[in-house]
């Protein structure tokens, strides 16, 4: 089954768990991200620079509260991509 | 970067059933305590109730502000707590579902708030225009916009507290 909206790069699971709650909760920090899938940090950060490489995610690094926070948000590109991935997974469901 | 791929039915049913997990569970993680739904659904309907109300003769319009200078700071504080987790709800989500979603709920509670104004005002003899048709003559119609807006952002707030239009399928 050829699927022109599949995507790949997304659908490796825990990308796709990345792209789920970054479209689910708008901007999450980068700690919190790790928590919620469970991962050390190199591994989380390898998956984010798959995804920031592809322009699906925007890293943005501010300082709060007196400490350096890295934001995680997807772009409009990545929301786009993510939508269009779900749509075809339920193309192909039926 | 769209790579076509082939991809079986049993897996792509095992990935939506994943997503729609994690999306529940992103809900779950950012819906804000039952209390503060409760206290911001209530400031809602008071909001209401006095906007439907308000006059210059009477101190509704103090408790309408009062009301809603108490549902800013309450948002305020939401979000405040919710950055100290380590979450930015935009106020606009980035969907185009999203954008849809926020732009219906600010119509649909301007309708009836303004709406129960309106019936108020024109159910009373003395502020009717003469000769209309007193098509709202409710006088219940205060408390039953307050009523629909207070279950309206209870419901709102605790199904989706990121704005986000999120399918919440309960049978998987």
């Amino acid at each position: 089954m050829k699927n022109s909206h599949f995507n790949s790069l997304i659908h490796a699971p825990n990308r796709l768990h990345i792209c789920a709650i970054l479209s689910a909760s708008g901007e999450v920090e980068f700690k919190l991200l790790r928590k919620h899938l469970n991962v050390s940090d190199s591994v989380l950060s390898k998956h984010l620079k798959s995804l920031e490489e592809a322009g699906y995610v925007a890293p943005a690094k501010r300082t709060d509260f007196g400490r350096q926070r890295t934001w995680l948000s997807l772009t409009s590109k990545g929301v786009d991509a993510y939508t269009a991935h779900v749509k075809e997974l339920k193309r192909i469901v039926g | 970067m769209n790579n076509e791929e082939q991809i079986t039915n049993a897996e792509a049913q095992s990935a939506l059933e994943s997503l729609n997990k994690i999306e529940k569970e992103t809900i779950s993680s950012l819906r804000p305590p039952l209390w503060l739904v409760t206290i911001l659904s209530l400031l809602c309907g008071i909001f209401t109730f006095s906007l439907a109300v308000t006059e210059h003769e009477n101190s509704w319009g103090l408790v309408m502000w009062l009301s809603a200078i108490s549902v800013v700071l309450l948002v305020l504080f939401t979000r405040y707590s919710e950055r100290l987790l380590g979450v930015r709800v935009p106020l606009l989500p980035p969907s185009g579902s999203g954008k849809v979603f926020v732009a219906l709920q600010a119509l649909f509670f301007a309708v009836v708030m303004l709406g129960g104004r309106e019936a108020t005002l024109s159910g009373r003899p003395e502020t009717r225009l003469e000769g209309a048709f007193p098509i709202a003559d409710l006088p219940l119609a205060p408390y039953i916009a307050a009523i629909i807006v207070s279950l309206s952002v209870a419901y709102l707030t605790y199904k989706y507290p990121t704005n986000e239009w999120v399918q919440q399928d309960d049978s998987k």
